[in-house]
């Protein structure tokens, strides 16, 4: 399980954090399923959002300048009818002769009474020229006023950035013409205030559809994960693992799939199993039947061996058959114990060993002890099976020196919480192709060398030993020459020695194979 | 010539030991099941008894807990290696030592000869009395005695206590004792003197289930205690 892994069953179990699980473990996803549902979402919102605010906006704006500028209609339409004797006087050919300075004065009066109902009001007159009731506003475009000569007529216009409605008429049978500039400011505010509040909403919608999205986001992507999290633990092996099913969706369709899949992998898994045990117990079987006879055969081999008063043929068959009862003995035996490791049923018999005199008693109990060199500390306690441990030195030695040659150097290396035990010979070294094969059950790296002196298992049951201790057996050639075999051994702590009131014997110290949990142990034997 | 009792079973394997024990010197008289096994050794006492453990009817725990109900003779089981607690049952049930089939008429005939080594042994001169609260261990005479009364030991049990009490207080690892008491080496099983000392205890000790005598040393093996 790697970190990612282990983060993401811690966050599991908390069930939070999955968003940040996500960012950690993959980084941001851009093509990813949230990304893209957040991106539509959004859009959907924003579009929609400026849609109705500018249909609202451009509609608005309609009403609004049709009625200001009906009202510029009928108040200039009033005006020609409430002032239009005093507008004459500008005209001229009125019938009194009047002095232009009061001509411009009462026109003047007459324009700021009109622009006391808020337009400002221009009064072009023949005679007198443009009198204005505000300063700013005096000009009529040129144009506007040649149409306004016949009709009545009405512009949109845009001075110092503030909107005006021009209306402008000509007075009948004076050419005296009066315009007034609506003031639009009011509406405009109106409809800035829309735009504003369009602006606002499609903010709004926008975290709408985040919340939403993110939402929508979870309820997919949360099963898709557990649909992750499951296949990958399938994957490692855990063939229980199976999914909840919410409601009828696809995704529970395929979370059903996923439950048929894993059930299916099981069941053909424990079929697998079983026959695989099945074979396995034929050979614990047959070897244990076989050791009956090869107990019989093993007390005798000795009378064998000494017959050398006979014929020369029966002194031959005699010591073949006395070797090769001792060989099959050597195998029927190995084949029992590696049954026994395959079964569960190999027994770690745990005891606090030191193990250079371990090493010692081993090569001393073989005769090696001119041919193998031994580097190691004086003491070095440790606790082991030390039965085992001597059963993969032996191995390891034995190979050496078979196929290696002698001297035979055998190294112990500390270190804090491992021992690597290497076993080196002067040998020509393992061949590449065999490397990788060479712990196997009956392989043999030289074909050409044909049946050797052991079993063919040794190597396998000192890696199955090694196993046993959480250690493991690796070999690889020197590039100086020679083959290394290194037993890495973990400095583990062991279940401890019996306490000293302790009344059973040895069934405690029993530690099962299977279980290498030493806390199990330790809370049985409490 | 030493006098041995062969229980096994299996006629093939039975012919074989007795064949090869008698070469390597031994007088041997073989049985085929428990119950014969009983008789014979009632009628013959022989000085050590060879039991196959896997036997019809009476098996070989049960036989050798008999034996042990009134005699010290030496046992020796004959076992399978694949049945790890046959040797720890058989241990508890009083036997000396074990050998795992196939087994080597070799092998087997230095553990016979090993386990008969204990029960004689050279006899000094001078007396040789260790003497540990009410507990007299007499290494001259062999003799164990509890406030002046004999306790019955079997000859490993024996020379296990005598062992113990040529180092009072000190303590002694479980493979220095397989050395001094079995002659096994480094590799033997450490559960025979695990066995021999919960024997032990029951017999010397006043409380076996909290020993004053014999005492284990945490991590190295056992010693034995003059009491405080």
């Amino acid at each position: 399980m790697n970190v990612y892994e282990r983060a993401e069953r811690r966050a599991e179990r908390r069930g939070v954090g999955w968003w940040r699980r996500g960012l950690h473990r993959r980084g941001v996803r851009l093509g990813g399923i949230r990304p893209r549902l957040f991106a539509g979402f959004a859009a959907v919102a924003v579009i929609t959002a400026v849609i109705i605010t500018s249909a609202s906006y451009y509609l608005t704006r309609a009403v609004m300048e049709d009625k200001a500028q009906q009202t510029a209609v009928s108040n200039l339409t009033d005006d020609f009818a409430a002032y239009g004797d005093q507008l004459q006087t500008g005209a001229s050919n009125s019938g009194q002769k009047l002095e232009e300075a009061t001509i411009a004065n009462s026109l003047h009066q007459v324009a700021n009474t009109i622009a006391k109902n808020g337009d400002a009001v221009v009064i072009i007159s023949p005679t007198v020229g443009t009198i204005s009731s505000d300063s700013n506003l005096d000009n009529v475009p040129t144009g506007f006023r040649a149409a306004a000569g016949g009709a009545m007529v009405q512009e949109r216009l845009s001075i110092d950035g503030t909107p005006y409605i021009l209306t402008g008429a000509t007075l009948q049978n004076s050419g005296v013409q009066l315009y007034t500039f609506t003031d639009l400011g009011q509406e405009q505010h109106v409809l800035d205030n829309l735009v504003l509040i369009g602006a606002f909403s499609t903010l709004m919608a926008l975290i709408g559809a985040t919340v939403v999205a993110f939402f929508a986001s979870r309820n997919i992507l949360l099963p898709i994960r557990r649909l992750g999290v499951a296949a990958r633990r399938l994957g490692r092996g855990e063939l229980d693992v199976r999914l909840e099913v919410n409601g009828s969706d696809e995704l529970a369709d395929v979370s059903r799939t996923f439950n048929e899949t894993a059930r299916a992998l099981a069941l053909s898994m424990e079929e697998l199993r079983a026959m695989d045990a099945a074979s396995r117990r034929f050979v614990a079987d047959v070897s244990h039947e076989l050791r009956t006879p090869l107990t019989a055969m093993t007390a005798v081999t000795e009378v064998l061996e000494d017959v050398q008063d006979a014929d020369p043929t029966t002194v031959s068959a005699a010591h073949l058959i006395a070797n090769e009862t001792k060989r099959l003995a050597r195998l029927v035996e190995d084949l029992m114990e590696i049954s026994r490791m395959d079964a569960g049923t190999a027994r770690m018999r745990v005891e606090d060993v030191n193990l250079p005199e371990l090493i010692e008693a081993t090569i001393e109990a073989r005769g090696w002890s001119d041919k193998v060199r031994v580097h190691a500390p004086r003491v070095l306690p440790i606790q082991v099976d030390a039965r085992r441990i001597d059963v993969v030195l032996a191995n390891l030695c034995g190979n050496a020196l078979k196929h290696g040659g002698e001297p035979v150097e055998l190294t112990v290396h500390q270190y804090p919480d491992e021992l690597l035990i290497e076993v080196a010979d002067n040998g020509p070294g393992i061949p590449e192709d065999a490397l990788p094969h060479i712990f196997e059950r009956f392989y043999k790296a030289d074909k050409a060398r044909g049946r050797s002196e052991g079993s063919g298992l040794g190597l396998a049951i000192a890696w199955e030993n090694a196993r046993l201790h959480n250690g493991e057996l690796s070999a690889r050639n020197r590039p100086e020459g020679g083959a290394v075999f290194t037993f890495r051994l973990p400095r583990q702590e062991m279940p401890p020695e019996e306490s000293p009131d302790q009344q059973g014997l040895g069934a405690e110290r029993l530690l099962s194979a299977s279980g290498h949990d030493t806390r199990q142990w330790e809370a049985r034997a409490r | 010539m030493p006098s041995l009792l062969l229980v096994e079973d299996d006629p093939s394997i039975r012919m074989a030991i007795e064949l090869a024990l008698t070469r390597q010197g031994h007088r041997v008289t073989a049985a085929a099941t428990g119950e014969e096994g009983l008789e014979l050794w009632q009628a013959q006492r022989p000085e050590l008894v060879v039991l196959d453990v896997m036997l019809p009817g009476l098996d070989g725990f049960e036989v050798c807990r008999r034996i042990r109900r009134t005699d010290q003779v030496p046992i020796i089981l004959l076992t399978a290696r694949s049945d790890d607690i046959d040797v720890v049952v058989g241990l508890e049930s009083g036997a000396d030592d074990y050998v795992v089939k196939p087994v080597q008429p070799r092998v087997l005939d230095a553990r016979i000869r090993a386990v008969l080594r204990r029960h004689g042994g050279s006899v000094p001169e001078q007396a040789d009395v260790a003497v540990f609260g009410d507990l007299s261990v007499d290494r001259s005479a062999m003799i164990v005695s509890r406030s002046g009364m004999p306790i019955s030991l079997t000859p490993t049990e024996l020379k296990l206590l005598v062992e113990l009490s040529r180092r009072p207080g000190q303590a002694l690892s479980r493979q220095q004792l397989l050395r001094l008491v079995w002659d096994h080496d480094y590799l033997g099983d450490s559960r025979l003197v695990d066995a021999c000392v919960q024997r032990l205890r029951a017999k010397v000790e006043l409380v076996p289930g909290d020993p004053q005598l014999i005492r284990t040393v945490r991590g190295i093996g056992y010693r034995l205690d003059p009491p405080r």
